[in-house]
């Protein structure tokens, strides 16, 4: 059985790119990003591009999927985050490249009932 | 009902007869105006929580004015660095348990002004509705502030009664409604933050505070 503090938790950002820039984009959010998460304990799963082409004149959206093993994880990466002001700072230098960006935080949903504790 | 919280933090030199002594005053200043007087230290684990924790409704806002000179003087003293303080006014929300609270818990939280007005009225919406979905919560009161000092330009205030800490300490923060939905109002990498700031203070209580 599946424990609340053992679901794996799947933090998703969303984040459509100016025209023509999702590849310099991408490589940046690698690049400038993903280490200092790592760090924080996130597991990068996939990234994602749509349309899976890059485009020049129109908006690709990028998709990043990160994992992280439970809910004190989770909390231990945002207080981690929310100390880090290079963390506030790549997401301020981020608006250069993003017309919008959302992340979401999920569970499988046969993890929903230990999450939730019912 | 017309409320008042303070969290008040000494100096780092005072020592404990100084500030007692200060919180005793101030008991007895504001006492006779009050229809109910809550000075506790905090408990550890806050988050620009304060030593003390000190809370007073009234029946009306003039009752808090005949005080607040007297209130505000003896809290301009060396032995009190810093005070974070609104003026605020909620109803509460009943427990749906009759579990007797030991714990009290409050969150004054600082808006974006520049925030859409709709989304404010969402982030209070969906706020107010923890207790629908976290059970360890007992009483609850979400409040405007009035008027407000301190470290930010508080806007709200969330208070909450616990049966024991472990309500606070665990299901509060374990919930999913909580870190992964209510969260996202404060957590900027989520691209929806509208909450500037925060104090997070807790302290134990003798007897239910939140109360029509």
């Amino acid at each position: 059985m599946t424990h609340t503090a053992e679901a794996t938790v799947y933090i998703v950002d969303e984040m459509v790119v100016r025209p023509g820039r999702a590849r310099e984009f991408l490589s940046a959010y690698l690049e400038r990003y993903a280490p200092g998460a790592e760090e924080r304990g996130l597991t990068l799963e996939r990234a994602l591009v749509s349309p899976p082409v890059w485009l020049d004149d129109q908006s690709n959206t990028v998709t990043v999927t990160w994992t992280v093993p439970g809910v004190d994880a989770w909390w231990q990466q945002r207080w981690a985050a929310g100390r880090d002001p290079g963390v506030a700072q790549w997401w301020a230098d981020a608006e250069d490249w993003l017309i919008s960006r959302n992340r979401s935080t999920s569970c499988a949903v046969e993890d929903l009932a230990a999450v939730t504790g019912v | 009902m017309f409320e008042v919280t303070k969290l008040i933090r000494f100096a780092a030199d005072v020592d404990a007869s100084a500030g007692k002594t200060v919180l005793s005053e101030l008991s007895a200043d504001v006492t006779p105006h009050a229809r109910r007087v809550l000075i506790r230290p905090t408990l550890p684990g806050g988050i620009a929580a304060g030593d003390v924790i000190a809370r007073f409704r009234f029946d009306a806002e003039s009752d808090w004015r005949a005080a607040q000179n007297d209130v505000e003087r003896r809290l301009w003293t060396a032995a009190v660095e810093h005070v974070d303080s609104v003026t605020h006014t909620g109803t509460p929300r009943p427990a749906k348990h009759d579990t007797r609270p030991t714990v009290y818990r409050t969150l004054l939280v600082a808006v974006d002004p520049s925030t859409d007005p709709k989304l404010v009225r969402q982030f209070e919406s969906e706020t107010a509705a923890m207790p629908d979905y976290i059970a360890s919560i007992g009483a609850s009161q979400l409040s405007r502030v009035h008027d407000a000092s301190g470290s930010a330009r508080w806007t709200h205030v969330w208070e909450q009664e616990y049966a024991d800490l472990d309500g606070l300490t665990g299901p509060y923060m374990t919930h999913p409604y909580h870190w992964a939905h209510i969260d996202r109002w404060f957590d900027s990498e989520r691209g929806q933050r509208v909450v500037t700031a925060l104090c997070h203070s807790f302290c134990r209580i003798d007897e239910p505070l939140l109360v029509p």
